[in-house]
């Protein structure tokens, strides 16, 4: 008889919760929480509880498929992989590109993209942190040198003052707003930024409910009274900072007047932000995707940026600019190159030292110097025709890619589509070849949290059927397509290759991280990690100051779509559901989608609560219940993403921040009408 | 004692008195529940950190006890057992949920410390105590002193505050290891509407202390496993005190002794009852 328990990583957000899946008889039984472990502290939110139901459900894929006259049949791998290669030789580097995934590990993603600048010579890899923090790795990264969270997670538990400007922390990121909730029973102040009234909003000291794509106003507006009012931190402008003229200069016309009618707040309580958030000792920034998903994404990132340093709040504990993140490796995705412009540790395509140097590491003659096409470029070009074939792991753009019509143009256009997942995924069914893949308590590997902690997780079982991890089949897969460099025998293997090419991962390895997580940068084997970031100087030296102008959303209500359409998500699912939706108890609490809307307008249109609605914007209709509820202003209606059924994304605006590329999700116009 | 208590578990392998033994298995810092077999692994056998080890399974909703017992029908386990386990088990057998005939119950005592972090009336087994001395216990909520002072308003804004935090994890359901109803109260939507955080106040954390006015073993996890520190414990002791008054049963502490809502006897002391009304 054994029962054992095995301790790994909740596959979810990006929090970084680690808890044991229990073992009897060779199966998994249930999960129990971490008490050793500083985020989770025995804690877990309820999709962490439950996150061993979708591991055993029946539909896990089993076996390779083939899609033969329209229809999938069970391949052996030796054919399924040998039709891929094949197919993915035909193409000109230009003409493929890949998307690796934020859901599988460090080392996975190092391979992915390693593959496509080895085997396929294209730079033409991205994945999902296209859709979410593109814009903060981008905008942080302009103003500090580093595109991630500032600070760690455990210490928020001791700041002062904490803003959360479109981030449903209590929702999105529960056991951060665990850390965030201790601060407020220690008399920490809250100040809330988002346009809805979400769980937080009672328990904030001021709620800003602003427009949805006004973020820079209030920004700004809250710098205004902080400059106006002399609450600025002279020194630490004067010490750590350039370019803070031109700051000044940009935010003098945005005074509490000019804002409010740019945002909708009341004046008073902008200029009582500003100063609740100057004055307090150590003020931390907490944002997500109600800052990064517009098409001003990287503006809004960069003027948090502004505000931090223009109140000294970077470098110490309990302050800082934290991007949460959402997905369980969406950090280390991005850390470890799965993005079109950098191999891992963000050392940029463009520069002939680096090539050279992973030409070397790789033993390739040359890598690709131009940098590749990103996540909503690829599905464009698709629907051109320039793109010819695409191969997805661990990702599903049918639902989570704005306008979904046109991402099935895009991806039914492909001439050869390969999906590696889980389960069928609603773009797996799109595929001409489906590999069935691993799930995180059936393999090795590390992630990275949103607090750049870099932590082990265990396997617990064998995959069902036949399936394979997902280092196992890129490798697979690239030997057959006649590399030689894909030879590891374990995730310890290829973590060891990635820490002596990666600066930032330099100290990272298995035995470090059996006892517990590391926080990057660790350059080296004796580093102890660095929790807080831009301590005695930023990592680009100065912090940058950007002046920046407020600019709408691209698309705006007009008489044809009166309201505002914002999407999010709730806590009971996770992003396409392809998980949680495998779950009883989850399911149960939110069985579908819905849209949110102020009692005001559902009088108007004389709705009752959960009856159905056709929601319309320029892109596609979807019919959906109603829910009634104050969380939403009048003209304001959300929809959470995660169901394929309604998808919100039918719906969203494919329109791109010129340089992050990242969909505006949080604003469209959008019009309601009663279902006939 | 460690070493005692490995000593006794090798006899108890080596003999094959048991199965195997249920206890804390401890490397490279971290800790978990565990079932040793063989007598090397003992080395990793600790004792002075803290799972439960009769932990409901969700979502099975089985408790592992129940699980291991119906895996090997007829043999004998072994359980490790701190005062908390063994109050699990004892309220578990009268429910049918496990066969105490089956199992060998190794108690051994908390120290002073380790009873103030679970807010713990009785750290050490009560009948099955082979290993260290009886300590004594917190029998005191840590919010008691304030929330007694408030008055009836105070306290249901007190609730009200408290509830408002809860992210609806059922942690303190999951964490609980007398919990194994396949239909549960608080997913009941006559109690607790679907979907929505903040949670239905009151109903959502009431059904589950009401459920277990008399069944509660005071282990305190519930509480550990709450993320937003819900003091969730201060209704459970107001129940177990009645419970104490009106019946004199606390739970867990007399495997022979009914569970007053189990039985049909009428032992109720009228006069308690008298002064609670």
């Amino acid at each position: 008889m054994s029962y054992y328990n095995v301790l790994t990583v909740c596959p979810y957000c990006g929090s970084g919760c680690t808890f044991y899946l229990q073992v009897l008889q060779g199966e998994i039984i249930g999960i129990l929480p971490n008490k050793n472990h500083e985020i989770s502290q025995g804690n877990l939110c309820i999709k962490g509880w439950f996150a061993n139901e979708f591991v055993t459900h029946k539909d896990r894929l089993k076996k390779p498929l083939i899609k033969k006259d329209g229809n999938f049949v069970e391949a052996s791998w030796d054919e399924a992989l040998q039709l891929v290669a094949k197919k993915l030789k035909v193409y000109k580097p230009e003409e493929v590109g890949t998307l690796s995934s934020a859901k599988v590990s460090n080392e996975e993603n190092y391979l992915m993209q390693k593959f496509t600048r080895t085997v396929l010579k294209t730079n033409n890899v991205d994945h999902c942190a296209r859709l979410c923090h593109a814009s903060t790795v981008v905008g942080l990264g302009k103003s500090f040198g580093s595109g991630a969270m500032t600070n760690s997670i455990p210490e928020m538990e001791n700041t002062k003052c904490m803003f959360v400007i479109g981030s449903n922390t209590t929702e999105q990121h529960p056991m951060v707003a665990k850390f965030m909730m201790k601060a407020k029973e220690k008399g920490a102040k809250l100040i809330l930024a988002d346009p809805r009234k979400v769980v937080w909003s009672k328990f904030a000291d001021i709620h800003l409910q602003q427009r949805p794509g006004t973020d820079v106003a209030l920004l700004n507006g809250m710098m205004n009274v902080i400059l106006e009012e002399g609450l600025e931190d002279k020194k630490f402008i004067e010490e750590r900072t350039e370019d803070f003229e031109s700051l000044k200069e940009v935010v003098k016309k945005y005074n509490p007047e000019y804002v409010e009618k740019i945002t909708g707040i009341d004046k008073q309580l902008i200029v009582e932000a500003a100063r609740m958030y100057a004055k307090s000792e150590a003020s931390a920034i907490f944002y997500s995707m109600g800052i990064t998903q517009h098409t001003t994404g990287v503006d809004n990132v960069v003027s948090c940026a502004n505000l931090a340093m223009l109140t000294g709040n970077v470098g110490k504990v309990g302050t800082g600019v934290n991007a949460l993140r959402g997905q369980v490796n969406v950090q280390g995705a991005c850390d470890c190159g799965a993005l079109p412009n950098v191999f891992s540790g963000y050392q940029v395509v463009t520069d002939e030292a680096n090539r050279k140097k992973f030409e070397q590491a790789w033993h390739v003659d040359s890598l690709p110097d131009k940098v590749g096409l990103t996540v909503t470029e690829l599905i464009g070009e698709a629907a051109k025709g320039n793109i010819k074939a695409l191969y997805i792991m661990g990702e599903n753009p049918m639902v989570s890619d704005p306008d979904l019509k046109h991402v099935k143009e895009g991806l039914s256009n492909l001439e050869f589509l390969v999906v590696q997942d889980i389960f069928l995924t609603e773009t797996a069914q799109l595929a001409d070849v489906v590999l069935p893949a691993a799930s995180f308590a059936e393999k090795d590997g590390t992630y990275t949290t949103t607090d750049r902690r870099v932590q082990l997780a265990r396997k617990a079982v064998d995959p069902p059927g036949e399936a394979k991890a997902d280092w196992e089949i890129i490798s697979e897969l690239a030997k057959r397509m006649g590399s030689n460099e894909f030879n590891y025998s374990s995730p310890s293997d290829i973590m060891d290759e990635i820490s002596r090419y990666t600066p930032i991962y330099g100290g990272i390895s298995y035995e470090r991280l059996k006892e517990k997580g590391l926080h990057w940068p660790c350059h080296s084997k004796d580093h102890p990690g660095t929790p807080i970031l831009h301590k005695e100087k930023f990592s680009r030296g100065k912090g940058k100051f950007w002046a920046i102008e407020f600019k709408e959303p691209a698309e705006l209500p007009d008489s044809e779509y009166p309201f505002i359409l914002t999407t999010g998500r709730v806590i009971f699912h996770y992003h396409t559901g392809t998980m949680t939706r495998k779950v009883e108890i989850l399911n149960s609490e939110v069985p579908t989608g819905f849209v949110e809307i102020n009692p005001k307008d559902a009088k108007k249109m004389a709705l009752f609560d959960n009856s159905t609605v056709v929601v319309s914007t320029r892109r596609g209709s979807i019919q959906i219940p109603v829910k009634i509820t104050e969380r939403v202003k009048e003209g304001v209606a959300f929809i959470p993403f995660h169901f394929a059924e309604c998808a919100a994304n039918e719906l969203t605006n494919p329109v791109l921040d010129p340089v992050a590329k990242i969909p505006e999700f949080k604003v469209c116009a959008c019009k309601i009408e009663r279902a006939s | 004692m460690l070493n005692k208590i490995r000593d006794y578990c090798r006899d108890l392998l080596e003999s094959k008195k048991v199965e195997g033994i249920l206890a804390v298995y401890t490397e490279n810092g971290n800790y978990f529940p565990y079932f040793f077999t063989k007598k090397e692994e003992l080395n990793n056998l600790c004792i002075d950190k803290k799972y439960l080890l009769l932990n409901s399974v969700k979502p099975l909703r089985e408790n592992l006890v129940f699980l291991l017992q119906s895996k090997m029908p007829g043999k004998r386990i072994g359980i490790l057992a701190r005062g908390c386990d063994e109050r699990a088990l004892f309220e578990l057998s009268k429910r049918g949920q496990v066969n105490l005939d089956n199992i060998e119950t190794i108690g051994y005592s908390c120290n002073e410390e380790q009873a103030k972090i679970c807010t713990c009336p009785t750290p050490y087994p009560t009948v099955n105590l082979k290993f260290g001395e009886k300590v004594e216990g917190v029998s005191e909520h840590k919010r008691w002193k304030e929330f007694s002072q408030l008055d009836i308003e105070g306290k249901r804004k007190f609730w009200e505050k408290e509830f408002s935090k809860c992210i609806k994890c059922f942690g303190c359901r999951n964490a609980c290891p007398i919990c194994f109803c396949k239909e549960c109260l608080m997913e009941d939507r006559k109690f607790v509407k679907g979907g929505e955080l903040p949670v239905e106040i009151p109903s959502f954390h009431f059904v589950q202390r009401y459920h277990h006015a008399a069944q509660c073993i005071s282990c305190g996890e519930c509480e550990i496993a709450c993320p937003m520190d819900i003091p969730l414990r201060l209704i459970s002791f107001v129940l177990l005190n009645r419970v104490k008054k009106l019946y004199d049963y606390t739970p867990g502490m007399n495997p022979k002794q009914e569970c007053p809502i189990y039985t049909i006897k009428e032992e109720r002391n009228e006069e308690a009852l008298d002064e609670l009304l």
